[in-house]
C-alpha cells in the first residue's frame, strides 16, 4: 500500500515515514503543499496524510484541488488545529478522516488501515482464502492456522493481492502500490517478490494461490481442482 | 426591565389624556360662554322689545302696550318669563302676572348698559335676569309722526324706567349639562381609542427595532462577517446600526486575531509534542534498530531544548505582562553590548552573505536591566539576520539625541508589507502562515515589546519604501 505524507516538519516526516515503512507501507514524503500536490497528481496513492499548515500551498487548498481534479484517493488530515470548526471544514472539503497532533502513532496506522479497507469495500479485518488467513490489524498471516513470517514488503504485497482477489493485477500496479519513490524497482523485482511470497504461503505440492496471467499480471484466487 | 414600548405608550397616553382634558375643559368653557352669551343676547332682545312697548302718552301717563299675557304654563320654559318695571323714583310701574305678588331682585344700574345676573326665580327654578335702564318713548302723534328719540313731553315729567326681565335657564343648563357630559364622555373614550391606536402605532413604529433585535440575536462567532444595512434601517436606528457595524468590525478583528493566535499556539506547542511522540513510538517499534533509536534520542533532546526555549520565552512574556519580572537597572554601554551580541550572529550573517554597516557612536550609556537589554538585542539581531534576504544589507546605527539614545536596526526586506506592521509585536505572529521556520516561534518581538515597555524604551517598526525594514528603539539617556 502506498501512502503520501505531506508534512513540513522534518522530524515528523522522518518518524512517521520510518514507522509506516516498518508497517510495510510504501511512503512518499512531500515537505510543502506544492510538492504534495505534484506527488498526488503524478502517482496513485491508497492514502494521503496531509498537514494543513504547509508552506507554499496550504493543506486545504491541496485537498480542494485534488477533489476538483476528481481524485478519489482517501485523505487523512493530520494537523495541530483542534477546533471543531476546523475539523468540520476539513471533512466538508473532502477529507476522509481528521487526526489532531499530537497523535498516537498506532492510531494513525489504524486509521490508515481503516481508510484502505474502506477504499476496497472491506469491513472485516480478517481475510480468508483457502488455507490462508490475514489479520490486517495485527498484520499477521497464517497458513492452516500456523503463523507465517513475512517481511513487511511481502505482507504488503499479499494484502494488496488479497484486497484485489479475483482481479488480475498488473506488474506496474504492484510497483505503484508496493514500492515508493526511494525504490527503483528493477524489471524482475515484482516477479521475485511474487516468487518469494508463493514459497511462503502455498502448501507444498499444491497449486499456488497466486497465478500468473502471461502478459497481464497476477491473480490471487483459490484454484478449484 | 424597562420596555421602550411600554414607556412610550404610557408617556404618550399620559400626555394625550392631559391634553384631552385641558382641551375638553377649554371647549366646555368656551361653549358655555357662547351659550350664555346667546342666552343673554336673546334675553336682552326680549327686554328691549318689552321696553319698546312702554310709552309715554300725550297726557304724560306711561303705558305698557302689552297684549294680554297668557297664563304661564308649567314646563313652558320659553314663555316662563318674569319682568318688573320700576321708575327711577322707586315706584313700581309694572310686574308680570307670572310674578303674582312676588318681586324680582332690583339691581342698581348706573349706566345705560344692561346688567345680567343669575337668580332664583319665584317658582324656585334657577334663572337669569337682565336689568336695563330706559327712557319710555313718547307716543307718536298721528299728525306729526313719531317723535325723535330724545323728545320729551313739555310740562310733563319724563321719568327713566328700570326693567328687569328674568327667565328660567333650565334649557340653558340642560344644554350645558349635555355639553359637559358629551365632552367628559368624549374625554374618557378618546384616551381609550388613543390607547389602542398608540399601542398599535408604537408597536408598528418599533417593528424596525424588533427586526434589528432579531438580526442581532442571529449573530454568533460564525456570522461575524454580517453587517447591518444602513440603507434599509430607519433614520433613528442609523446610528445604532453604524455603532453595531463598528463593533462587529472590532469583534471580527479580535476573533481573527484570537483564531490566528490559537492556531499558532497550537502549532507551536502541539507540533514538537507530536514529533516527540512519533519519534519515541517509532523507536519503540524497532527496538533493535540502533540508528532509529539514536536518531530518536538526539531529536528528542533537540525538541526538549526547543520547548524549553519556548516555555522560557512564554514565562518571561507572562512575567513582563503581569509586572512580576524584576528589574535590576545598571548603567550599560549600548555600543559594547551590541558588539557582544552581534558576535553570536556574525557567523550566520556571513553564511547568508549579508553586508552589515555599523554606525555606532561610542560611550552611549543607558540605564537598563542587562539581561533584558541582551535579550532585546539578541532577538532583534537574530530576526534581522534570519529574515534579511540572502546577500541583503544590515544597518546598525546608534547615536545620542536630546535626552535619548536612539538605536536603529535596519535590514533589507522582501516579504513584509505595510499591513503586517500592526501584527509584528503580537505573540506567535509570523509572516509565513505555514510557520516553517523552526528557529523562530513568533515570540521574539512580543518579548522585545514587553521588555521595552518595562524598561521605558520606546520601540517602533517601520517599512522604508517597502525595501527596508527598520526597528527603532529610543532609550532614555542615563543622565537625562
Amino acid at each position: 500500500m502506498r501512502v503520501l505524507l505531506v508534512e513540513d516538519s522534518i522530524r515528523l516526516q522522518e518518524a512517521v515515514g520510518t514507522g509506516l515503512r516498518e508497517f510495510g507501507y510504501a511512503v512518499d514524503i512531500a515537505g510543502d503543499g506544492e510538492e504534495g500536490l505534484w506527488y498526488a497528481e503524478s502517482n496513485e496513492y491508497d492514502v494521503i496524510v496531509l498537514d494543513l499548515m504547509l508552506p507554499k500551498v496550504d493543506g486545504l487548498t491541496v485537498l480542494t484541488r485534488l477533489r476538483e481534479q476528481g481524485k478519489t484517493v482517501h485523505i487523512l488530515i493530520l494537523t495541530a488545529r483542534d477546533k471543531v470548526a476546523d475539523r468540520v471544514r476539513g471533512l466538508q472539503m473532502g477529507a476522509d478522516d481528521y487526526l489532531i497532533k499530537p497523535f498516537d502513532f498506532m492510531e494513525l496506522v489504524a486509521r490508515i488501515q481503516a481508510l484502505i479497507r474502506r477504499a476496497h469495500g472491506v469491513k472485516s479485518t480478517q481475510l480468508h482464502l483457502a488455507h490462508l488467513a490475514i489479520n490486517t490489524t495485527a498484520r499477521l498471516v497464517s497458513r492452516q492456522g500456523e503463523p507465517l513470517n513475512l517481511t513487511p514488503r511481502e505482507y504488503a504485497l499479499l494484502e494488496f493481492l488479497f484486497l484485489h482477489r479475483g482481479e488480475v493485477i498488473s506488474r506496474s500496479e504492484i510497483e505503484h502500490h508496493i514500492y515508493d519513490e526511494r525504490v527503483e524497482p528493477m524489471s524482475n523485482v515484482v516477479d521475485s517478490a511474487i516468487c518469494g511470497l508463493r514459497r511462503k504461503i502455498d502448501l507444498p505440492g499444491a497449486a499456488s494461490l497466486i497465478q500468473t496471467r502471461r502478459g497481464m499480471g497476477y491473480i490471487l484466487e483459490e484454484r478449484v481442482p | 426591565m424597562k420596555s421602550i414600548r411600554r414607556e412610550l405608550t404610557l408617556k404618550l397616553l399620559r400626555r394625550l389624556f392631559l391634553l384631552v382634558m385641558v382641551l375638553g375643559a377649554l371647549l366646555y368653557l368656551t361653549m358655555r360662554r357662547v351659550l350664555i352669551h346667546d342666552f343673554d343676547s336673546a334675553l336682552l332682545a326680549k327686554a328691549r322689545s318689552l321696553a319698546a312697548l312702554v310709552q309715554q302718552e300725550r297726557n304724560g301717563s306711561i303705558e305698557l302696550e302689552l297684549a294680554d299675557e297668557p297664563a304661564p304654563r308649567k314646563n313652558d320654559v320659553a314663555r316662563f318669563e318674569y319682568f318688573e318695571i320700576w321708575f327711577d323714583d322707586g315706584q313700581l310701574f309694572k310686574r308680570s302676572k307670572s310674578l303674582g305678588e312676588r318681586e324680582l331682585p332690583r339691581p342698581s344700574i348706573e349706566s345705560s348698559k344692561a346688567s345680567f345676573s343669575d337668580l332664583t326665580l319665584p317658582d324656585g327654578d334657577w334663572g337669569r335676569a337682565v336689568g336695563m335702564n330706559f327712557l319710555p318713548p313718547l307716543d307718536p302723534d298721528p299728525e306729526t309722526g313719531p317723535p325723535s328719540a330724545n323728545a320729551i313731553m313739555p310740562h310733563h315729567p319724563h321719568p327713566r324706567a328700570l326693567l328687569v326681565l328674568a327667565q328660567s335657564r333650565q334649557g340653558l343648563d340642560r344644554t350645558l349639562v349635555h355639553l359637559l357630559l358629551s365632552i367628559t364622555g368624549c374625554g374618557l373614550l378618546f384616551p381609550l381609542g388613543i390607547a389602542l391606536t398608540v399601542r398599535r402605532v408604537v408597536r408598528q413604529g418599533l417593528q424596525a427595532n424588533d427586526r434589528l433585535a432579531a438580526e442581532v440575536a442571529l449573530l454568533d462567532s460564525h456570522h461575524l462577517e454580517h453587517r447591518f444595512s444602513i440603507a434599509a434601517c430607519p433614520t433613528e436606528l442609523e446610528p445604532v446600526c453604524r455603532c453595531l457595524n463598528d463593533l462587529l468590525d472590532r469583534i471580527e478583528t479580535a476573533f481573527v486575531r484570537e483564531r490566528r493566535f490559537s492556531d499558532d499556539i497550537a502549532h507551536e506547542l502541539r507540533t514538537p509534542i507530536a514529533e516527540l511522540h512519533a519519534l519515541v513510538e517509532v523507536a519503540l517499534l524497532c527496538p533493535e534498530n540502533k540508528a532509529i533509536n539514536q536518531k530518536a534520542l538526539s531529536e528528542s533532546l533537540a525538541i526538549s531544548r526547543q520547548m524549553e526555549r519556548l516555555v522560557s520565552t512564554l514565562l518571561a512574556l507572562a512575567r513582563c505582562a503581569s509586572g512580576d519580572q524584576p528589574l535590576l537597572l545598571e548603567s550599560m554601554d549600548l555600543g559594547q553590548t551590541l558588539e557582544q551580541i552581534w558576535a553570536s550572529h556574525q557567523e550566520q550573517a556571513a553564511r547568508r552573505a549579508l553586508v552589515c554597516t555599523w554606525d555606532v557612536q561610542p560611550d552611549l550609556r543607558v540605564q537598563v536591566d542587562p539581561t533584558m537589554l541582551r535579550s532585546i538585542l539578541n532577538n532583534l539581531l537574530s530576526n534581522a539576520v534570519d529574515h534579511c534576504p540572502e546577500g541583503g544589507q544590515l544597518f546598525i546605527q546608534a547615536h545620542a539625541g536630546s535626552g535619548a539614545v536612539h538605536l536603529i536596526l535596519e535590514n533589507s526586506n522582501d516579504t513584509l508589507r505595510e499591513e503586517d506592521l500592526p501584527h509584528l509585536f503580537e505573540p506567535f505572529w509570523q509572516k509565513d502562515k505555514a510557520r516553517a521556520a523552526a528557529a523562530h516561534s513568533g515570540l521574539g518581538l512580543s518579548l522585545v515589546g514587553a521588555m521595552g515597555r518595562l524598561l521605558g524604551v520606546t520601540i517602533s517598526a517601520d517599512l522604508i519604501e517597502r525595501e527596508r525594514f527598520q526597528v527603532r528603539l529610543d532609550f532614555k539617556r542615563e543622565n537625562a
